[in-house]
């Protein structure tokens, strides 16, 4: 399990980014992307969480990131709250982008994710350049997707038809 | 008298929220950080009138404390309500299969889990 095809990972890109603009904006704080481009270094505090998933086809990792101030917009609190609720955006960001992702026939389960937050953090991978950005009101956000796939495996672009539909954020069913 | 609800949650940030949506509408709020934690406080809280549960958590997944409350007997009559950012067919059917009488996707709306808890505590 060692491919990255393009075709995926433009795909992979295009859902992330979206879903992270959704899911800001279900919360009050539009986002709007910037490109893509290093964590850029900086004395401010950056929050950071990762989330692992993987399923038969394929499994990779998402990383989000942002400045204290998308964070204390859709959600009030001190820096240790603050922490708690980039995991949980993680975690919902990667609950959009699997929702995606199992529409389009993928198999995917999550792990549990892990924050962390610093001063002067930074990305020093040799992919940096694969950050998406995002600039809210105040602020920045980031994402960032990395997988790797079953040899062969492409995710078609559209839904397929048999496909049984995926409940969408905000949705209940009782039964 | 407030109807005691049981929050499972590993994120507090979440807790929180349901807390705050179901602040003075007659429902008082215990939590638990994960499905070990609930399994503990559904046995210590005998007079819970409902629990809302996320799925994806340390230790015990949701789906895992649902399923262990089934073989105990305790759903139906504890009804059971899934917070969480899955909306996958086949985990929902798993959930249903279980017992449980309900299911959100995050982020929740405080209007629709303040009504499907009236409903499913009457």
């Amino acid at each position: 399990m060692t491919q990255r095809p393009p075709a995926n990972q433009r795909l992979l890109d295009k859902v992330t980014s979206e879903c992270c603009q959704e899911l800001f904006a279900a919360y009050g704080f539009p986002l709007r992307s910037v490109g893509r481009g290093p964590l850029p270094p900086t004395d401010r505090r950056v929050f950071c969480s990762v989330m692992g998933f993987g399923g038969r086809q394929l499994r990779g990792a998402l990383v989000l990131a942002s400045t204290a101030e998308p964070l204390q917009s859709t959600h009030a609190g001190d820096a240790e709250s603050q922490q708690d609720w980039i995991r949980e955006l993680s975690n919902q960001l990667m609950g959009r982008v699997k929702n995606r992702l199992v529409s389009l026939g993928a198999d995917v389960l999550l792990t549990t994710p892990a924050a962390l937050s610093e001063e002067s953090l930074t990305s020093i991978s040799s992919q940096a350049s694969a950050l998406l950005g995002f600039e809210g009101e105040s602020g920045r956000v980031w994402a960032w997707i990395e997988f790797e796939c079953r040899n062969g495996f492409e995710l078609p672009s559209v839904l397929p038809a048999s496909e049984e539909p995926v409940l969408s954020e905000g949705d209940f069913l009782l039964f | 008298m407030d109807k005691k609800i049981l929050v499972v949650d590993d994120s507090a940030t979440v807790r929180q929220q349901v807390r705050t949506a179901l602040a003075d509408t007659g429902f008082d709020v215990i939590e638990a950080a994960d499905g070990l934690e609930g399994l503990d406080a559904i046995a210590a809280c005998r007079d819970l009138a409902a629990v809302i549960c996320d799925i994806n958590m340390p230790r015990l997944n949701g789906l895992e404390l649902l399923e262990t409350l089934n073989q105990k007997g305790t759903v139906p009559a504890l009804p059971v309500v899934m917070l969480t950012t899955e909306g996958q067919p086949s985990l929902i059917k798993r959930a249903k299969a279980a017992g449980a009488r309900g299911w959100l996707v995050k982020p929740f709306k405080g209007a629709a889990l303040v009504a499907t808890l009236r409903r499913l505590t009457t």
